[in-house]
């Protein structure tokens, strides 16, 4: 029997050595055979369709690529930026991660629902690092913002870009750096460990981390085909599932790591790393609360999801209890993460039902 | 039966498939499905069938090779090629082989609106061969000359192999136009300088071209180019200057043409028709391949040949020049049979990562290998260069007459390709001009 | 197009299937038109207006570009124009390669009568989900895209299987020759 796991990330990326945690603890303890495929079997877009079918038995899953699909996780995932409001959090992606977990495992039937509908089941989440401008010239203020041509990666972000009165600008991944380079982009809204990712350093001169803030909370790492999981027996589910901890607490630390050592070369570099200045926060505090209305209504209207009100409620709650959880730790210490996420949820699922209704 | 055997069943099938004339792109499909399904099981073979083709052609990124053919193609029904020839040919008409180095000079220029190496040939070939042929060349150097030619379409940007090459391995496109501007003037100049030699060596395949031509000729002819040029600089300005990305630049560049068409009444409705007929029986052919190579990539992943060509290549040891000597011959060997995307989207996976750990730059390695791939468009026994050539020739000149020949501008391709290795300078200078 | 004077019904079949392939190639035709004005005008409202047109990449790459990646699949076949190697043609007599031909349409109608299938099921799927997407808060119906593949697909197993029976009866005309690329 072998676990076939297939992501659409590149070889030797984060997410690939985070699939390889998750490998390795499955071995180590179970009598599964695990494969891992970079790239070549699943892309991004193929990931949901491709679980469903049974291409792979695990992937990671990018749940804004389907939008109808997985609706009732994307709407609480939407509200990273949600997490940076008060205090802000050590680690965000361990903050937000841990919230999500929580929510669509333990306070969200129509996650599992939703899941269900495409034959998988979906046990954990790994956002990345703060969301943080990389600009061609440096960005502290409302007025460095105001008229430039700004890249979010998601419609969020675009949405902030545009109350700051800037123009936001639509272009894939892979276009970011001929678009700085050549100045249709001023600014490209993205964690700052995608510095070395789309080797960056060459065509941004100034970054504001932590600006706007909120992450890439739909980052859906522990997907499986229920088919796979069912041919489990507990001694392998659980294995799977605290493999899993492992592998979110792996991945959330591991960007954290990148960002530390992408800023220290943007420095070495001669890159200028700004504050924004209190006027710009205060705007971006102000768009956030605004802004947790817009996604409560997109949602309503275009999802036809029921009790948004009631769904964010509860959502804001687990991000505050989550970020007291977290900042007690070392942002980078990837053991105690992986302790915390086991003990608050995946030892807390039962693994014979869970998923199922 | 192990996994390696299946593998080897499929690709006997698919060579037998594609010797009998079945379309490449519907080889790959079918047998990648029947092999997916032999390892990965019916679920696995269903899902990606369903899958692959959809999802390859929807990719904002890909819409630039439909584009960048429309621009090509109406440039050419509108005549704004044809000038370019006629400029070549009368300022270059005293050097010895003139046509021929006419035609170098031609397609380098034609390179810069078209972006794939048979379009290039096709268009030179028309223009260009019955002219050689009313002076008399020897009808083996002029269908070689233009067959190796065309390979400028994909070297001198726009490019659509180096378009894809970016998209799969992450690095800016913008990049490797400008490393592929460097490629593409020195391989003509190569070709240049054979033509010369050869022709001096032996007159006999080249007479002089008896034509009285004036300086007012000559004048003519540079206006002649005019419209062209509005065009190159149109979408190469824009370019630079952050009007739009690469991906958006053939969409721009079609509509210039058009308009630069439309103004000089050089396009009538019928041609526009015909562009666009040619753009998307291009476009569909090119992108079934695609999807059959994307189906083949998952087939040998599946069944572990992926891990077998590692082994291959990383047997090649750890220093860094057998390294890239062995991709180098794969690649040619690969070439002399198989066409450059379905090739590239089938190593890059495999290839990329041993590369870049080894070192080496991946816009620098993506430049030669567009090179070695071009290579392969004009090496016997299978070059899609040729056969357009064949096609626009026809019984002139015998298929086995084309390639011979090639067989001298072969050589000055292979030191090309030694030339970059030992000075990857010549393609990393250009494109550090671009910050 | 070769129909027979004797069976006007089958002749009227080749006729539709001959017509519906021509319509599609128009649909591909379309599409490459308005990607082109469409990338053009977001371009133009970049510089001008100063903001993206909301959702052109979304528009380009589910509808234009698969649009004109299949429907063109059976026109580009009619013309001969799908990418062959012509490694053993020269070599046979006309009747070998009228049969090499016909094996040939064989297994291109195997092949995509399967992705025809395949590309029916998912759409069938997508149009009852009504699958649809969000870009800069416009919503984007994407399930109609989905039928563009099997209908592309569809069409070049018409086509050859028409050119089979065509075979069978010994009515096949003379194939587009393989080897003219024309202006490719
Ligand atoms: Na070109
Ligand atoms: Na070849």
């Amino acid at each position: 029997e072998t676990m076939r796991i297939a992501h659409g990330f590149p070889a030797q990326s984060i997410v690939d050595d985070t699939f390889k945690v998750l490998a390795q603890h499955v071995e180590d303890n179970t009598d599964l055979d695990t494969e891992v495929f970079a790239l070549t079997v699943l892309d991004l877009k193929q990931a949901s369709p491709g679980l469903t079918s049974g291409v792979a038995d695990s992937t990671m899953l990018l749940t804004a690529y389907f939008p109808n699909e997985f609706s009732e996780q994307n709407f609480v995932a939407d509200l990273t930026m949600v997490a940076n409001l008060g205090a802000r959090p050590a680690s965000i992606g361990a903050t937000v991660g841990g919230a999500l977990m929580e929510y669509v495992t333990m306070h969200c039937p129509e996650c599992v629902r939703q899941n269900l509908a495409q034959n998988q089941i979906g046990l954990a989440f790994a956002p990345g690092s703060q969301f943080s401008l990389l600009c061609r010239e440096p960005a502290s203020s409302v007025e460095d913002i105001e008229g430039r041509a700004v890249r979010g990666p998601v419609s969020i972000f675009r949405r902030w870009a545009e109350a700051m009165g800037a123009s936001p600008i639509t272009i894939s991944a892979n276009e970011v750096f001929d678009g700085l380079n050549q100045g249709l982009v001023d600014c490209t809204i993205n964690a700052i460990g995608e510095m070395s990712n789309l080797s960056l350093f060459d065509v941004v001169g100034g970054i504001t981390p932590g600006m706007p803030g909120g992450t890439f909370g739909g980052s859906g790492i522990g997907q499986l085909n229920l088919d796979f999981w069912l041919s489990l027996d507990m001694e392998e589910r659980e294995a799977v599932a605290r493999g899993m901890s492992e592998a979110t607490a792996f991945m959330v630390t591991a960007y954290v790591k990148q960002e530390v050592l992408d800023l220290e070369t943007a420095r070495e570099k001669g890159i200028e790393i700004v504050e924004a200045d209190a006027a710009l926060r205060d705007a971006t505090e102000a768009f956030i609360r605004d802004d947790v209305e817009t996604i409560k209504s997109i949602y309503r209207d275009d999802f036809r999801l029921d009790d948004v009100d009631g769904k964010v409620d509860t959502f804001l709650a687990l991000l505050e209890k989550w970020k007291k959880l977290t900042n007690e730790l070392d942002p980078t210490d990837t053991e105690a993460l992986a302790e915390l996420f086991w003990t608050e949820i995946h030892s807390k699922l039962d693994l014979e039902t869970y998923g199922l209704n | 039966m192990s996994n390696l055997e299946i593998g080897l069943i499929c690709i006997g099938l698919l060579v037998l498939l594609v010797a009998n004339r079945v379309p490449i792109g519907f080889a790959l499909i079918g047998v990648s499905f029947m092999g997916i399904w032999w390892v990965g099981g019916e679920r696995a073979a269903w899902g990606t069938l369903s899958l692959v083709p959809q999802t390859f052609a929807a990719t904002w990124t890909l819409s630039s090779i439909p584009m960048f053919l429309m621009m090509g193609y109406v440039s050419y029904r509108a005549g704004l090629t044809r000038g370019l020839f006629r400029f070549a040919r009368l300022w270059l008409s005293a050097l010895p082989g003139g046509l021929a180095v006419a035609s170098v000079f031609g397609a380098a220029g034609f390179a810069a609106v078209a972006g794939s190496s048979i379009a290039c040939s096709a268009a030179m070939g028309r223009i260009a061969f019955p002219e050689m042929v009313k002076y008399r060349y020897d009808p083996r150097l002029a269908a070689g000359t233009l067959a190796v030619a065309g390979t400028l379409g994909a070297l001198i940007p726009p490019s659509i192999l180096m378009i894809l090459y970016g998209i799969i391995a992450q690095v800016p496109i913008a990049s490797l136009f400008m490393g592929g501007i460097s490629v593409g003037l020195i391989t003509a100049a190569g070709y240049i300088a054979l033509i010369i030699v050869r022709v001096k060596l032996n007159p006999e395949l080249a007479p002089r071209v008896e034509e009285k031509i004036t300086w007012a000729m000559r004048f003519d002819a540079l206006r002649e180019t005019l419209p062209v040029l509005v065009l190159i600089s149109g979408v190469f300005g824009g370019l630079l200057a952050g009007f739009f990305t690469p991906t958006e630049a053939g969409a721009v560049g079609s509509v210039i043409a058009l308009i630069i068409a439309f103004v000089s009444r050089s396009l009538s409705l019928r041609d526009l028709k015909e562009a666009a007929i040619e753009t998307l029986t291009t476009t569909s052919s090119l992108f079934i391949i695609g999807c059959g190579a994307a189906l083949l990539i998952r087939f040998l992943a599946l069944s572990g040949s992926g891990v077998f060509i590692t082994d291959l290549v990383i047997g090649f040891g750890t220093d860094p020049v057998m390294l890239i000597l062995g991709i180098a011959v794969i690649y040619l060997v690969l070439g002399m049979f198989l066409e450059p995307i379905g090739t590239m989207l089938l190593t890059l996976p495999i290839v990329l990562p041993i590369i870049d750990e080894a070192g080496f730059n991946l816009i620098w390695f993506g430049v030669f290998l567009t090179k070695l791939l071009e290579v392969g468009m004009i090496s016997p026994p299978m070059g899609m260069n040729v056969f357009v050539i064949k096609g626009v020739v026809g019984d002139k000149v015998s298929l086995g007459g084309i390639f011979q020949g090639i067989l001298w501008f072969l050589l000055v391709d292979l030191v090309i390709g030694a030339v970059l290795v030992m000075f990857p300078e010549l393609v990393l200078v250009p494109v550090s001009w671009l910050n | 197009m070769t129909t027979q004077g004797r069976r006007p019904g089958i002749g009227r079949l080749w006729a539709t299937i001959d017509r519906l392939v021509e319509i599609l190639m128009w649909g591909g035709g379309i599409a490459v038109l308005l990607m082109m004005t469409h990338v053009t005008a977001d371009v133009i409202s970049r510089a001008v207006l100063g903001g993206s047109l909301p959702g052109t990449t979304l528009i380009v790459s589910e509808y234009y570009m698969v649009a004109c990646a299949f429907l063109p699949l059976a026109y580009t076949e009619r013309l001969g124009q799908h990418i062959t190697m012509d490694a053993l043609s020269g070599r046979l007599a006309p009747r070998a390669l009228r049969v090499q031909a016909a094996c040939g349409h064989a297994v291109t109608l195997v092949v995509f009568a399967l992705l025809t299938y395949s590309a029916w099921l998912t759409a069938m799927k997508k149009y009852k989900l009504g699958a649809f997407d969000m870009e800069s808060g416009l919503r984007l119906y994407v399930w109609p895209a989905y039928w563009l593949l099997p209908a592309g697909c569809g069409a070049l197993c018409l086509l050859v299987a028409m050119r089979l029976i065509q075979f069978a009866t010994g009515n096949l005309p003379p194939a587009a020759s393989h080897s003219e690329v024309g202006a490719a």
